[in-house]
Formats: C-alpha cells, structure tokens, sequence
C-alpha cells in the first residue's frame, strides 16, 4: 500500500478556545503550585524542611522555566516560620589588633550596642577631658613633674656647687655638660691654662676626673628617676580614668549583662581605655586645634592599629562595626546574591590608601551573602558562581567548616603585599539553593566529589507538561498568574488558546505544553504591546499572532538570505523533475532565538569497490560523530539486505553538496540511503520532496528533531518558488506527534498543494520517492522484477561478478 | 584722674636662644606671647664663647647625655655641634610661628649668651630671657595646660618703659594673676603710681596686687617672683626697682622666664 499523506488534522493539535470554558483571564484564579512541577515541588519540600548537614539544594532545568520564583516561593513560606537570626559585629580585639572579634547579639541589639558604644565614646571624651583639666589632676601632674626636676636640678646644682668650689665649671654643650677650669668666675682661656705650674694643671685634671666620674654617675641616674616619674603619672591618669570611666562602661556592663561576649568586650574596653587615656585627650585637643602636649605619651598600643593612628579616626578602635542587621528581619533571611564573587559570599576586608600603603581595620570588615543569609536562606546562580574565581570553593569551604572565615584570595596566594586582618571566623548555618542548567549539575555530580556532600538535595524541574485537558485549564491559569504578575492585560479565550498553540510548539510536541515561564511572559509582553497600539483593553488572538510573527521577523534575516540563494540558483536546489543519485535533505539551523529548516542537496555516486560506503564529510573532517554512524550503518543495511551471501562489491560515496560547514546529526542518514539506493538502482528521485528522518540496520526510519523547522524550511521555499502540488517533506511516522506546524503549511495541505508523507520504513519511502514499488523476497529468494531492490540488488551482483573477474582477469557476466 | 600718656605699641619681640636652653619651649612660650601682642618675633641665637674657650683647653672633659660617656672636646666639634642646633632652632622658630601666624626673622650671632641679647638693636621692644635649664630630660606635657603665664610680675615706676612693661603685662594676662612690683619711695608716690597701674591695668580687665621693693633689692624681687614655672616676670630694663643695677644682674638669677621692656623711642 502506498503511503499517504497526512491529514491536515495531524498537522496541528488545535487548541478549541470554547473549550476554555472562560471569556478571559480575568475569570480565573492565580496558580497556587507551579504547574507540572510535581517531582521538583517534592524535592524542594524535602530539601528546605530538612535541617542535616549537606541537605543543601540543586535547582536544575533550563533558563526561563521559573526556578528562581518557584524556590523563593517555597523557601519564603519556610522562612516566614523560622526565627529570626542574631546579630553579628565585629570589634576591635585589644590583645591583637589584626584578629578581630566576632560578638553575636539577638537580633536587634547589633544596632543598639553599636550606637551605646558610640555614645560612649561621646561621653568618654567629655567625662575624661573634663577630668584631666580639673585643678586636681593638674596640681597632682605638675606636683610629680616638679618632683622630677627638683631631684634632676638639685642633683646637678650640688655637683655644679661642689665644681664651683674646686673652680671647676659645668657647662651645657649642645650634647652634653663639660667640665672645664674656672678663673674669676669664667671659663678659664687656654692661655691661662698653659701658663699655670704643672702642679695645678694636673690638680685640675684630677678634679675634673674626679667630678666627671660623678657627672656620669649623676646622667646615669636621670633615665632611672624618669622612669619612675612615668609610672606615677600613669598610676595617676589610671585613677583618675577609672574613675571618670567606671560608671559609664558600668551602665553598659549592666544593659547587656545576659550577654557574656559583649561584656567581656566592655570589659576590654575599660582597660584599654584606661590603658590609653590619651589617645581621647589628643583627640579632644585636635579637634580643637591645638598642638599636642608636648611629650604626648600616644601608648604603643593605639599606634598598633594604623587606621587609628590617624588623629580624626583614633577613636575607631572603640566603634562597633555592624556586619549583619536583623532588626527588621521577619522570620529566617533569604539572600539572593546576583554576583556571587568570591569577597561578595564570604566578605571581604578593604583598605584604605594612606601615605602610599595600603591600610585597613576591624571597621573595613565588608560582610558577605553568607553572613547577611546565616540562619536563613542563600539562593545562587550556579553559573555565575563557578565563573567567579575562588567563588565556588569559598562556599565550599564555608559549608564544610560550618563558619564563615573571611579570606582574601590576594592573601591567600601572596598576590599582594598588605597589612590585613584574620577576624574571627562566625559560626555558619545556612540552606544555601544553587539554581542552574542541567549539565553544570551533571558536570559537577561527575568531576567534583565534595558536590555530592554538600548538595545531597537534587531538584529537577521539568521543561513541559502533558497536554490533557486538566493541564489546559491548568495552562490558562498560568498564563492568568503571567499576566497579573507582569501586569498586563487580560487575554481573551481565543489568545489563550493561541498561547497554548505556541507553547506546544515550543514544547516541540503536539501533546505538551511548554512550562518555560520566561518565554511564555515574554511573548505576553509582546502580545500586550500590540494590543496597546491597536487600543485594545484585551489581548486578541491576532496580537499572540503578531507577536509571533513579529518575533520571527525579527530574525529571520539569515533564513531568509538562505532562501535567496537557493532561489537565485547560487544553491542548487531542484524542486522538479527527476535525478538519480540526488535527493534533497533537509537541516536545521539554530541562531539565537530562531531556527529554520533548510534544504540539501545530497547526491551519492556508486562503483566497483570493496564495500565501503564513503562518507565525504567524514573524510574532510566536516561531519561529526553521529553522522558518521548513521552512513556506516547504511552499509550495513546493503550488505544485510541485498549481498547477505556475497561480499558487497561497490563503493559509493555519499555528500552534502555546498556544504562548508560541519555536518552532524543522523536524520539525514535515510536520506542518503535513498540517494544511495538510486545510484545503484538507477532510478530517478522526485526532486519535488525532501526527506528527513534517521535509518536503522533494519531500513526502519526513526525519529529526528526539528520536523516542525525542516517542513516549514522546505514549504517556505516551495511556496516562493510557487506550490505545484507534488511538493512535499517524508518525515518518520514517529514524529507526527510532533508536528504543530504553521497554519500557511496546513491551509496548502488541505488545498493539495503540499504534502506530508508518514514514513516507517525505508522501503516505504522509496516507493513514494521513485513511484516504483520496493518490492520483497519472493519464495525464490529474490525481489520482484522491476522492483527497485530487485534492480539494486542486480546491480550488486553485477558489481560483485565484476570485482571477481577484475580479479582473475576474466570478462564480466551479464546479469 | 589723670589718664596715663599713650605708649607706642610694641613691634617685636626678641627671644633669646641658646644651647643652655630648652629651645622648643621657649620659642613655644615666645611665639605665643608675639602672638598675643601682635609682634614680630625674632629669634637670637647667641654661640656661647664660654663653650668655644672651653672646647680649647686641653683638660676640658664632655659627658654625652644620651649615654653619659665621657669624651675629649675639641673646637671643630663644637662648632659643628653649634651649627647643627642652629639649623634645628631656626626650623623650630619657623614652623612655631607659622603655626601661630606671626612674622619672624632669625640671627645667629657669637657672645655671652647672657649680655648679647641686652645689647640687641634699639628697635627691639621686649627681649624674652630664659633661665639656664638643668632639665635633660623634656618635660612631660600634661592636657590642659594652656601657653601662657598663671602668675605675671610686672615693675613700674611710673616711666614710660614702665606704662609699657604694664601695657604688655595687660595685654598677656589672661586671666592670668598680676602684681605690680613698685619701688618703695615716699607713700605720696606710691599711691600715685598704684593708681595709674591700676587704671592702665584696669582699662584691660586686669585687677593687680602691689608689692613694694626697696630700689635696688635684687633678693627681695627673686624671693617675690618665687621659682614658679608658669610665671613671667615683665621687667622695664631702666626700672627704678632696679635701683639702677643692671637688668642681667637680675634676670641672671631668676628662675622663670622674663620679659625685658626697653626704652620707649621717641
């Protein structure tokens, strides 16, 4: 039996608006779960309610298939039942400047002790200045400096007595004292000198010794009562900033006595203060633009931390700096970080340029999305995570470790020469969701062990869902829930069943629907806008079509150039007549947003060989893999069929012709068997069809992706070349369901000017290409005559006869 | 009442510098005073010949005091180590009164750190001398210490140099406690002369107390003025508490700061 073409009913799944069972959107409800997303709902259930290490999770499916929405509104839900997490800062640490301290706080209180700790200061300046300018303290400090100098100047006016009545004198040097004669009271001359008797000159000497000896002595003495006086100046600023200090830091001490970490901290700060009460008087006396006191004694340990060594700034030990914030957080966090860079997860500590270096402090600790989602939620981009460097083992380690340890990756490796800080890393507790395309999940599943201990939690979310009829209401609903989420105008029945057309046909299959939600809204958007110019207040089917139409306008550039060439003859493509050996393919390009079917001319040639069958593509490097394996098994198909007991004594080679690019795919692989099979039998093709469609061993034809592009390609051209009616595409049986074509290809079907031929076998296909019947094996082993495997495997024959008698120098049979 | 004659006002101030002294503190207390009086400040800067004929006797011994090794001392050494503390004193001068906003000029000049100052132009209003200092080691500042005297001690004998000397002791003041030191001759005179202070003073807010010396009782101005750090003693150089004794025999002896008032020009 023939094969006939296809009805223009299975070209298309039509979607009945009156079906719908609404006049627009606006009658119906928002979607509650996301549609067709059964398996991925579960998953994410089970991966945000279970609180085990690892059970972090993996969203994967295409871009635009509402992941992100899908997972933010289920971790919300969660989120919203969780309590809410504390507080983190981190402070100065007193005893090591370049490890700062975490301090955690109930949620709320990081802002309050922040701003005491502020006051504070405030408060400790004035109480402290108003202290050391009180006559008490004065009297006591210049008591002890006036202590110093008497000692200092009595013990250097006794040994200048005791010189003065030797008639030696002391006398400053711009370095020292000198001891020298005196005569009336000066300094004797050297004249003088000399002409003492050598008795006195030497008495002189031996005094001056001698009182050099005390001198030395006597110098030797100051550092030691300098010291002294030191230790009681500073016994004096301890009492009196103890006092002036106590009270304040004791309020605090009391507001947050349930906190022991904080006052441990308060505690510390008391002691510094103490310890460096004149780094707030230097302040104090600088901002009122005074010099500094002379011999201000700035302690070692506030020069310690450069950024403070910088007078505005030298209070800046004492600040809070507040990295996470919860106090108008509700619930759990949930961070969604759109640059997940390395210092933008874990936090990062910056610098400040200050006399050339680069400087930096407790306050320059950046936070991280780890830290604001801690006790909460962190969504990820896969993607961009494992673009950014050091990005993806940060997490990593973060998860791992179970804390947060902030760490340069310029410090890490010695890129930079820095002063930088460890602080101390911050307990982490975090569900962090990675989203992504299926094949980074895979990639990392098979390459990075470590990802399958910390996301033990996969979350497959499908692309399409089946078309019933529950699906379609359901699929209404989908669009309503676009609609208002994108605030657009309500779509009437027959737009929405317009959409589910489209979808179905980005679904690539007449049975599903696609659930990609990006694409759906944008074709919303673009629907919308052409109702906005007609001045409409719904959508009607004509903007979905406009829309669609618009879109493929928009790129249909190279498709149409394709087209020119073919038409202008600079592609040879025969739409007419008969060739034997030469049958027209059918490819799918795919640029962008747009692929098109596009029509190849494939031509084989046959001969006296050894059996092989050569693939021109494969031999040049231009065709991949796939297929290669589609034309080996087309000599296995010859051999099998037509010489299972002789050697198949030909050598055909099989092209895409004017192809200059590579070739992959097997759904050409039919196409060349019927080239193939013409050659040999030497019967013409109908140049009117074009073929796709895969083979097996077997001469079965299987399915092929992109029917729908390679029949629109090849109607395209036909209709510009104009429809004769014997025009028309073999696709394989098992993609009719597939199929939801164009309405331009289905109105010529049903007018009988373009055909679509179901095709299940090779046999099958030939038939309708050569108008001769295939033929099978009679009772005799042998095809029919006039058959077209009767002539190819006559021609194989001959072919074998012939190769033997080449060999043994005899003439050929005839057949 | 009469009011007292009007005294030109003062023009510059010369502070005297050398290695017997803590620069840096007294050019600290120098330029606060220009600054108070709106005067130019000048830096002297004497080379003690005392220190040159020293280095040139051959007994002559130097203890260092940053390690109080002992060491020959030789001319060249000294001079060098003079032009070092020259250099050194003339950018402290420099960046003190920038710091203060007050004109200033430096010299260097060779003498008796002790007269050369006194003999300086007769251009020179005030000449700021400060005592030989013991102290070594500088002192440790304490916060809330302002420039400036607490206690000021000003002669007056009813001379114009002594208006002057009462002027500038006004103009310092500050809240700062004044007495008026007045030579004890006939009561008639005294009273004469404590009214006037007391109006010129008065006329700044000033309310002094008055001591009176017999003219020429260097010891009794000493044990007056006491060894106070913080105070300052305004000394007019012809003053008749002076008892016609010369200024250095006093200001030799004393131990806080002094400020010499020269003779009013024409």
């Amino acid at each position: 039996m023939p094969v006939k073409p296809l009805p223009p009913q299975a070209l298309k799944r039509r979607s009945d608006p009156a079906k719908l069972g609404f006049a627009t959107t606006a009658d119906l409800k928002d979607l509650d779960e996301p549609l067709g997303q059964e398996r991925a709902v579960e998953a994410l259930r089970f991966g945000i309610g279970i609180r085990s290490r690892g059970f972090n999770l993996f969203a994967l499916g295409p871009t635009a298939i509402g992941k992100h929405a899908t997972v933010r509104q289920f971790v919300e839900r969660e989120a919203a039942q969780q309590p809410t997490p504390p507080d983190w800062c981190y402070v100065n640490n007193f005893a090591d400047v370049h490890r700062p301290k975490a301090l955690q706080l109930p949620a709320g209180l990081g802002a309050k002790l922040q701003k005491d700790m502020e006051q504070l200061i405030e408060e400790l300046r004035t109480a402290i200045a108003a202290v050391f300018e009180s006559d008490e303290y004065r009297t006591r400090r210049q008591s002890i400096d006036e202590e110093f100098r008497e000692k200092q100047g009595h013990a250097f006016e006794a040994l200048q007595k005791r010189a003065n009545e030797r008639q030696v004198a002391l006398v400053r040097t711009p370095v020292g004292l000198a001891l020298a004669p005196m005569k009336d009271n000066e300094v004797m001359s050297p004249d003088d000198f000399q002409k003492l008797p050598q008795e006195m000159r030497q008495g002189f000497e031996a005094t001056i010794g001698e009182l050099q000896k005390e001198l030395q002595e006597t110098i030797r003495q100051i550092p030691r009562w300098d010291k002294e006086r030191r230790e009681k100046v500073r016994d004096v600023n301890r009492e009196v900033t103890e006092f002036a200090v106590g009270h304040l830091i004791e309020a605090l001490r009391h507001k947050y006595r349930e906190l022991a970490d904080v006052v441990a901290y308060l505690n510390a700060v008391q002691e510094d203060v103490t310890e460096n009460v004149t780094v707030f008087l230097a302040q104090s006396q600088a901002e009122e633009g005074q010099t500094l006191p002379q011999g201000a004694e700035a302690s070692a340990a506030a020069a310690a931390t450069p950024i403070a060594a910088a007078a505005p700034a030298i209070l800046r030990r004492y600040q809070v700096n507040l990295i996470v914030d919860n106090s108008a957080t509700k619930g759990a966090p949930i961070v969604y970080e759109d640059n997940p860079a390395q210092s933008n997860l874990v936090g990062r500590v910056e610098h400040i340029q200050q006399m050339g270096a680069l400087l930096t402090d407790f306050a320059l600790i950046q936070p991280g999305a780890l830290h604001r989602a801690n006790g909460g939620y962190l969504l990820l981009d896969a993607r961009k995570l494992l673009t950014h460097p050091y990005a993806y083992d940060a997490l990593k380690r973060a998860l791992q470790a179970g804390e947060i340890r902030i760490e340069s990756p310029a410090q890490m490796y010695s890129m930079i020469s820095a002063v930088s800080l460890e602080p101390e890393p911050t307990p982490l507790s975090v569900k962090v969701v990675l989203l992504g395309e299926r094949d980074i999940y895979y990639l990392l599943s098979a390459y990075d062990p470590e990802f399958a201990e910390l996301f033990k939690v996969e979350v497959d979310f499908d692309e399409d869902v089946d078309r019933g009829p529950i699906s379609g209401n359901s699929y209404s609903r989908l669009i309503a829930t676009l609609v208002r989420q994108h605030k657009l105008r309500d779509l009437d029945a027959p737009a929405v069943a317009r959409v589910i057309e489209f979808s179905a046909r980005l679904a690539g299959h007449s049975r599903k629907l696609s659930i990609r939600r990006g694409l759906i809204g944008d074709i919303l958007h673009e629907a919308d806008y052409f109702a906005a110019e007609a001045e409409r207040t719904v959508i009607c089917e004509s903007d979905v079509q406009a829309a669609i139409d618009a879109r493929i306008r928009r790129a249909d550039r190279v498709r149409e150039r394709s087209q020119e060439q073919i038409l202008e003859g600079t592609v040879l493509i025969d739409l007419e007549g008969e060739r034997i050996g030469q049958i027209n393919g059918l490819a799918v390009l795919s640029l962008g947003n747009m692929s098109f079917g596009r029509p190849n001319r494939i031509t084989a040639r046959v001969r006296m060989g050894r059996g092989e069958v050569i693939d021109i593509e494969r031999q040049v490097e231009l065709g991949g893999p796939i297929h290669s394996k589609g034309v080996l098994i087309l000599g296995a198909y010859l051999s099998a069929t037509f010489a299972p007991d002789r050697p198949l004594s030909l050598s055909a080679s099989v092209v895409f012709e004017q192809s200059y690019s590579g070739v992959e795919g097997d759904s050409a692989s039919s196409t060349e068997l019927y080239a193939l099979l013409s050659a040999l039998a030497e019967l013409p093709l109908r140049q009117s069809l074009a073929v796709t469609g895969s083979v097996n061993q077997y001469g079965q034809v299987q399915a092929i992706g992109g029917a729908n592009e390679k029949i629109e390609g090849f109607f395209d051209l036909c209709r510009a070349k104009g429809l004769t009616g014997t025009q028309g595409v073999l696709i394989p049986d098992s993609n009719v369901k597939h199929l939801m074509l164009r309405d331009g290809v289905i109105e010529a079907v049903s007018a009988g000017k373009f055909h679509i031929y179901p095709i299940r076998t090779i046999d099958e296909g030939i038939e309708v290409l050569t108008g001769v019947p295939a033929g099978k094996r009679g009772r005799d082993g042998r095809f029919p005559d006039g058959t077209v495997n009767r002539k190819v495997e006559d021609r194989l024959i001959a072919l074998a006869h012939a190769r033997r008698a080449f060999g043994a120098g005899l003439p050929a049979e005839g057949t | 009442m009469t009011m007292p004659d009007e005294v030109a006002a003062v023009q510059r101030l010369l502070v005297a510098l050398d290695t017997a002294r803590d620069s840096r503190d007294v050019i600290e207390l120098a330029a606060e005073y220009a600054a108070r009086l709106n005067a130019e400040l000048m830096g002297l800067f004497v080379e003690d010949t005392a220190l040159l004929t020293l280095a040139a006797l051959p007994c002559a011994r130097e203890v260092r005091l940053a390690s109080a090794r002992a060491k020959r001392i030789s001319v060249p050494t000294v001079e060098r180590q003079l032009r070092v503390r020259e250099s050194a004193t003339r950018s402290a001068l420099e960046a003190v009164a920038r710091m203060r906003k007050v004109s200033w000029s430096f010299q260097v000049t060779r003498g008796r750190a002790t007269s050369v100052p006194l003999e300086a132009a007769p251009e020179i209003d005030l000449i700021m001398v400060t005592a030989a200092s013991w102290r070594l080691v500088r002192r440790v500042g304490v916060y809330g210490w302002r420039p400036g005297p607490s206690r000021i001690l000003v002669t007056f004998d009813g001379s114009a140099e002594g208006r002057r000397a009462l002027e500038v002791a006004g103009q310092l003041a500050d809240g700062a406690a004044v007495s008026v030191l007045v030579p004890a001759i006939g009561p008639r005179i005294r009273q004469r002369l404590m009214r006037q202070a007391g109006t010129i003073l008065g006329a700044r807010g000033v309310r002094p107390r008055f001591r009176k010396i017999k003219p020429g009782n260097l010891s009794r101005v000493i044990q007056v003025v006491g060894d106070n750090p913080a105070a300052l003693c305004v000394i007019a150089c012809g003053s008749k508490v002076l008892g016609g004794r010369p200024v250095e025999e006093l200001t030799s002896r004393l131990r806080v700061p002094a400020i010499l008032v020269r003779p009013v020009r024409a």
